[in-house]
């Protein structure tokens, strides 16, 4: 798909498939399934937003709470201010969600310039640190000036709230496709694979992370500012839950790495997965959850994708195998 | 001003033993334990446990919390983490991968604690009487545990320097390859510094458990970040750094604690960015 030389049908046909299917569904699903869907798409989104960056430079960041709080706080107040109590004209809602996603950007260029000298596992601290000083910075805030918790937002339909998150969901899936084939996602990748070497050819590789930080960072303020609107309450505690940094990258990681399918694959298979768990096991799933973390990790070291590679190249050089055996055989 | 210097310390104390643990399992093994806080809980739960049930006396309960969670830790690794040592390739990938089943560790530990003893606070007050030193009223417990705490920093620190398995902890952390030529079986150090890691932070919640009554299963992320805090500001892979860095932290925590409680994680977190920013080794780091 989108190679430039025309359109792969076996590609093309099944995503088709699958996003028409899914653009019909609040015509005859319940409101249950829609909202699992609805979480479904925002594990999604979060999670392919986090391999935009963290997945293809290896830079692992447990920082994504902090712009997915960030965009759902900038979203949920101006929503707050314009439809609850008029003080701001009352704008369409893309653009709440442009707006979230870009104070997003902003916001990720100044923390970037000043983390990304840091590697491995101290980027890994000092984004989740991040996370928590801003969960800890608007809880203050809340208690000791303006004396509120959290804030209330109106309500939109669950159909409204579907095909809000759909559309978010689908329209970075499109962007990160697109961007991951470009000179920059190019860049971003081979930064992943060899820092120095990437240099040597001429990247400009402190640009290129604190780019590639900055976009992924503004992508989870959307998401952000997307889940404002299928929700009716935030407050920091809720918008800044460490889920939110952890899952991403879980799913990511365990679906595989530096592939596009990789985060779609995690997201909805442990979505998915805990949702059911939770349903049937109640409050104790995260028990099960965490079993099955653990033997995946140990079982497919690198991620779903990983196994499915290795399974093909064992599955080819077999056939290879028998083919090139085949003339040497009379023996 | 007596009660912030002696407050500070109580607190550095303790929380340096849980960084010393944390830190020898990291500098040691390169695995990060984020679950670290979870193993102090349940030390803190053994210790509630054989009290409340047996009413053996907390601080004899470390003779039995210590051991149960050494042994947990080094089944643990040979179980878990020996293998993801084997199948990785990178010290990189090591990381990453330890890392997501020390984020799935807690799950599974605190729903198994929760399970058993339900998910309200609890605590096996001991030694509560106040004792007057120089002036500031301090809890006995509190000095207890710190004293306590000190004396098993330093045995760790005396093991490090002149026993021989500390000799081998100190050359597999600083040389890993060279370490395993020269004849040091690299899987039974790490495996014994994962336990010990695990058993100082089981001491540090048996000790916790005497002096607060607001252990619950889920308390342990709140000291794994905390320890994550001391050995950042002390300096990954430095003994004397989490010594230093758990006072450091304690005084911050405590200090911010007087001013406003509600603003004492925020405080320690921004310490944690500004020393990462400013130096990101820690004050010790090599």
């Amino acid at each position: 798909m989108l190679t430039g030389k025309g359109v792969n049908l076996t590609i093309a046909l099944p995503i088709v498939l699958i996003l028409a299917i899914l653009a019909v569904t609040p015509l005859f699903a319940s409101i249950y399934y829609l909202s699992v869907l609805i979480d479904i798409f925002v594990w999604l989104a979060l999670s392919i937003s986090w391999q935009l960056f963290s997945g293809s430079t290896n830079y692992i960041s447990l920082g994504s709470a902090a712009f997915f709080g960030v965009g759902w706080y900038v979203a949920a107040e101006y929503l707050f201010l314009s439809v609850m109590t008029n003080h701001y004209p009352v704008l369409p809602l893309p653009v709440i969600v442009l707006l979230a996603g870009l104070v997003n950007f902003v916001l990720a260029l100044a923390i970037g310039v000043v983390t990304l000298r840091l590697r491995g596992i101290y980027f890994v601290i000092l984004t989740f640190a991040i996370s928590q000083v801003a969960m800890a910075v608007i809880s203050a805030y809340e208690a000791g000036i303006t004396r509120t918790l959290g804030i209330i937002t109106p309500i939109f339909t669950t159909q409204t709230a579907y095909y809000t998150m759909f559309i978010c969901a689908f329209a970075i899936l499109l962007f990160v496709v697109l961007l991951r084939r470009s000179k920059f996602g190019l860049g971003l990748k081979m930064i992943g694979q060899s820092e120095e070497a990437a240099a040597h050819v001429g990247v400009n590789t402190h640009l290129y992370k604190i780019l590639g930080f900055a976009i992924s960072a503004m992508l989870m303020g959307f998401v952000g500012g997307c889940y404002a609107i299928t929700t009716t309450y935030v407050n920091a505690t809720i918008a800044f839950d460490f889920s939110y940094s952890l899952y991403p990258a879980v799913m990511t990681l365990l679906g595989g790495v530096g592939t596009i399918l990789g985060p779609i694959i995690g997201s909805v298979t442990i979505s998915a997965l805990s949702e059911y768990l939770s349903v049937t096991l109640g409050r104790y799933f995260l028990l099960i959850l965490g079993l099955i973390l653990i033997i995946i990790v140990l079982l497919m070291p690198n991620g779903i994708m990983g196994m499915v590679e290795k399974a093909r190249t064992k599955l080819s050089s077999w056939i290879n195998e028998d083919k090139a055996k085949d003339p040497e055989k009379p023996l | 001003m007596i009660s912030v210097i002696f407050g500070g310390a109580i607190l550095g104390a303790i929380f340096s033993l849980i960084a010393v643990g944390l830190n020898l399992q990291y500098g040691v093994s390169r695995i990060l334990n984020i679950a670290i806080g979870d193993f102090l809980m349940v030390g803190a739960y053994i210790t509630y446990f054989v009290f409340s049930v047996y009413g053996v006396n907390p601080l004899v309960s470390l003779a039995i919390s210590g051991p149960i969670v050494f042994g947990f830790g080094i089944l643990l690794q040979l179980t878990v983490f020996r293998r993801i040592v084997r199948l990785s390739k990178s010290t990189e990938e090591l990381e990453t991968r330890s890392l997501l089943v020390c984020f799935a560790l807690p799950f599974i530990i605190e729903n198994v604690v929760g399970v058993i003893f339900g998910g309200n606070p609890i605590g096996a007050s001991y030694l509560t009487a106040s004792v007057n030193v120089l002036g500031a009223m301090l809890q006995e417990n509190m000095l207890v545990a710190a004293f306590m705490s000190i004396i098993i920093s330093l045995v760790m620190y005396l093991v490090l320097r002149f026993a021989t398995i500390g000799l081998a902890m100190r050359a597999i952390s600083e040389e890993p390859t060279g370490a395993q030529l020269v004849g040091i079986n690299i899987f039974k150090v790490h495996a014994v510094s994962f336990g010990i890691g695990s058993l100082f932070a089981a001491l540090a919640g048996s000790m916790l458990v005497m002096i607060y009554s607001n252990i619950t299963p889920y308390v342990g992320p709140y000291y794994t970040c905390i320890a994550l805090g001391v050995i950042i500001v002390g300096g990954m892979g430095s003994f004397i750094g989490s010594l230093i860095g758990g006072f450091l932290i304690g005084y911050a925590y405590y200090i911010s604690l007087v001013v406003n409680p509600l603003i004492t994680l925020a405080v320690v977190y921004s310490f944690i960015i500004v020393v990462l920013i400013v130096r990101p080794k820690g004050f010790f780091g090599r």
